[in-house]
């Protein structure tokens, strides 16, 4: 991507020996990688995600309009969609993005609120009730693709089975009114990044200044990757298997307890990781790792990525059955996603040169 | 010497010195209260980390730390005017030092240098120059101050800069330029000098040249002819750091206090020169008048004040041994110390080492054999959470911490390995910390730390 060639020669005969101007190596363009992250990864992601919104709002009118197995099953696989595109970009949530993020997902869904919302809606007309805002109004463990899933997939708390509840219309139209904030959160977020709205994409290209400053793009895009990887690592992973909690696993636990694809969701931010890594940091802290380093940080850290979809890949049973039944299997994945936790926590953030977790207290 | 140290100088330099200090401490009091600090960093935690000898420090309730901190902006005010001169800077040392002795994790090599100032100002007679305290007592005021009065606040200024830079005579600094290497290039959008961040000659240039100011700037500073060119490296090299790293008061710090090597001729030229600079021709508005002509050494006895007391001198020499001592304290543990920490503190290795890591506890119940793992994380602060991956004993603290939480909960006689990857000056990481030793039965001590490894490379 970027040449990488920077000064080599001792420092003293660089003095002695070159102008000034004829001592500047090309250096890296940060803010080229900062742009190429933003193009190939958060751009294409978003979009991704406001496509799978209006997909999964579209079945579910087509659902609530008539619940069948079929529709049921076609606004199942849309929900999934949505989730997976949202696991893709999770990790970019920058300074002004956090209420959306919220609105978009927040675990778990409280249910019993959401049950009251079908009841209240059922005393009154729907149109009243579960209008935008009202659903715009309502905390974020009411909404978004945790309630959805909620509504959408078997659950203990149900009363009855989904077709028979679905055949009282309020649900259908709390439904939908769920999926229309969704698609208006995603579009928001959409807007957030890109000259439409808040213009963030140009704010993250050219905030590369200073890569220790907190504010820094860099800076932030670490601490966001590095904490991705810690809440996939410790709390999707760790908390069901009980590695990181007591040592007792709790299946319920998982991310995604009613659709058994929390695995899938838990892979699509871990790649989402990579991702970004491989859009340019790559390179980054290659340029920035020592001349004649015998094996370069960033081979360490895609071989370590391999070695840990390696290991969640013979992981064949839902998270929340192999965490009991695969107890080996389980622990093997977590070793490979220890090992890749210390290369991006300690050693990509010491190449960096950045602070990894934020605090704005001083140094020496 | 002893007449040397009795001759009569001017007292200028200790009352810019005092008034200019005295004004930074103000600052500084008032801006961490401003950044919200006092809630952050000491009222939140619901765990501190301890000095040795000081576990029973705690912090005060709320109110009272932020009483604490008000009794700080006062007494720096006082001290800056030299009013109730003796109880300011006793009460300033006691209170600003408590506030440092409430976790390690905030400890920086500054604020060190406050505590010792304030104390050593306490010790010194400062208020019989340009003071209030002068003012009101006829008693007190001098025309002179002896020598050994700036001296001792010179010799302080001085431990500081020449053993920042003796530490700085490590490989890592000269020979790999780290981690100013690591630093500059993380910088290298900084304003016209940016690109130069990211040569690696520049680092080298840097380390190099600032591992020779700080071994020379405190002999330019006590000679007089190089003693301008010296205050203005000073600024230079503290402007410098400050703008490129998040150091806070210090660079206000040393260029407020290195004011105290010059002579009262001097200061009244400097005045003039930034007077006519600023338009106006001005004088430190606590200054006195200038001395009409110093008086003979014959007749120093005049002065009223010659040498210190017997029990002042013992007290300033044993101030002035502690503090060679405490650097040269790693000689006495194996290992660098860039990597152990053992005699890390209060020795003035600044800006030596950047450090990242990845820390966890891999904890086991005996009575049912489960074992887990704990990562540090909240309630300890940010601060606390990076402090902790690289410090040895931060990490045995925590596992001490761990186990009594553990005990309460009703799991007795807990194993705590700490597993500790820690990336030094940029190098690949390691373990710091042996994960065989169950940390849990390892009590804290001052002597060497068996558990802890030793670096491959190091």
């Amino acid at each position: 991507m970027q040449t990488v060639t920077g000064s080599r020669s001792p420092w003293a005969a660089a003095l002695l020996a070159c102008s000034l101007t004829g001592c500047l190596g090309p250096g890296f363009d940060r803010s080229a990688m900062l742009g190429q992250i933003f193009d190939t990864v958060i751009l294409p992601g978003n979009s991704a995600l406001t496509v799978a919104a209006g997909s999964l709002d579209a079945a579910a009118r087509g659902f609530a309009r008539s619940p069948s197995e079929e529709t049921l099953a076609a606004v199942r696989s849309e929900w999934y969609q949505a989730e997976i595109a949202w696991k893709r970009v999770e990790m970019f949530q920058f300074p002004g993005m956090l209420l959306i993020h919220n609105a978009i997902e927040t675990r778990p869904a409280r249910v019993a609120f959401i049950e009251g919302l079908v009841d209240s809606a059922a005393d009154s007309t729907a149109a009243e009730a579960l209008d935008a805002a009202t659903i715009e109004s309502l905390g974020s463990t009411s909404k978004g693709l945790g309630a959805i899933e909620y509504l959408i997939f078997e659950s203990p708390e149900h009363e009855a089975p989904i077709l028979e509840a679905f055949g009282a219309p309020a649900r259908g139209d709390l439904l939908v009114a769920l999926t229309g904030n969704l698609v208006s959160k995603t579009e928001e977020l959409q807007r957030f990044w890109t000259a439409e709205g808040q213009n963030y994409g140009q704010t993250f290209r050219e905030n590369d200044s200073e890569g220790a400053d907190i504010q820094s793009s860099i800076s932030l895009l670490a601490n966001r990757l590095i904490e991705m990887y810690e809440m996939v690592m410790q709390r999707k992973f760790g908390v069901p298997m009980g590695r990181t909690t007591d040592g007792v696993p709790d299946p319920e636990s998982v991310e995604s307890p009613l659709t058994g694809r929390s695995m899938d969701l838990l892979v699509a931010n871990l790649e989402s990781v990579l991702r970004t890594f491989d859009a340019g940091l790559d390179d980054y802290v290659d340029y920035l790792q020592d001349a004649g380093t015998e094996t370069s940080l960033s081979a360490n850290i895609h071989s370590q990525f391999a070695s840990v979809f390696e290991a969640l890949d013979r992981i064949e049973a839902p998270l929340e059955i192999a965490v009991v039944e695969d107890s080996a299997g389980v622990a093997a994945a977590y070793e490979e996603m220890r090992s890749l936790l210390v290369f991006l926590k300690t050693d990509m953030a010491a190449q960096l040169g950045i602070t990894v977790t934020f605090s704005d207290a001083d140094g020496d | 010497m002893r007449a040397w140290l009795a001759r009569p100088v001017d007292p200028l330099s200790l009352v810019v010195f005092r008034f200019a200090f005295g004004f930074v401490l103000l600052f500084g009091a008032v801006r961490f209260v401003a950044n919200g600090w006092v809630e952050s960093q000491l009222i939140a935690p619901d765990f501190h980390f301890t000095y040795p000898f000081f576990s029973w420090v705690r912090p005060l309730p709320g109110y009272v730390l932020y009483a604490v901190f008000a009794a700080q902006i006062a007494c720096a005010a006082l001290i800056a005017a030299g009013w109730h001169y003796r109880f300011a800077c006793v009460c300033f040392f006691v209170a600003f030092t408590y506030v440092e002795l409430i976790d390690q994790a905030t400890y920086l090599n500054h604020y060190y240098f406050v505590s010792l100032v304030a104390l050593l100002l306490a010790l010194l007679p400062l208020h019989r120059w340009g003071s209030i305290d002068a003012r009101r007592s006829r008693e007190k005021a001098e025309p002179f101050a002896p020598r050994w009065v700036p001296f001792a606040l010179q010799l302080q200024i001085a431990v500081v800069y020449f053993f920042a830079g003796l530490a700085k005579l490590n490989p890592d600094w000269l020979f790999r330029a780290q981690p100013l290497r690591v630093w500059l290039s993380a910088r290298s959008g900084f304003p016209l000098l940016g690109p130069l961040f990211d040569q690696e000659w520049t680092a080298f240039a840097m380390s190099w040249g600032g591992a020779v100011f700080d071994l020379a700037v405190p002999f330019l500073l006590f000679h007089r002819r190089s003693r301008p060119l010296a205050y203005l490296g000073v600024i230079g090299f503290h402007f410098m750091t400050g703008a490129l790293f998040p150091i806070g008061i210090f660079p206000w710090v040393m260029i407020a206090a290195t004011l105290v090597f010059f002579d009262g001729d001097d200061l009244r030229g400097l005045g003039r020169v930034v007077g006519r600079v600023a338009g106006r021709v001005g004088r430190t508005p606590s200054s006195p008048r200038a001395p009409t002509s110093l008086p003979s050494p014959a007749s120093r006895s005049l002065a009223g004040l010659g040498l210190p007391g017997r029990s002042l001198r013992f007290a300033l020499v044993g101030f002035l041994a502690i503090q060679i001592v405490l650097p040269l304290r790693h000689l006495a543990y194996p290992g660098p110390v860039l990597w152990t920490e053992e005699g890390f503190r209060f020795s003035w290795r600044v800006m030596l080492a950047e450090k990242t890591g990845t820390l966890y506890y891999s904890v086991t119940d005996p009575s049912t054999g489960r074992s887990w793992e704990a990562f540090p994380g909240a309630p300890l602060t940010p601060l606390q959470t990076k402090q902790m991956a690289f410090q040895p004993d931060m990490i045995l603290a925590y596992a001490h911490h761990l186990r009594d939480r553990l005990a309460a909960e009703g799991v007795a006689d807990p194993q705590i390995r700490a597993f500790a990857h820690v990336s030094l000056n940029g190098r690949p990481s390691e373990l710091l910390v042996d994960p065989e030793v169950d940390l849990a039965r390892v009590e804290r001590s001052l002597s060497p730390r068996r558990w802890v490894l030793h670096h491959p490379d190091l």
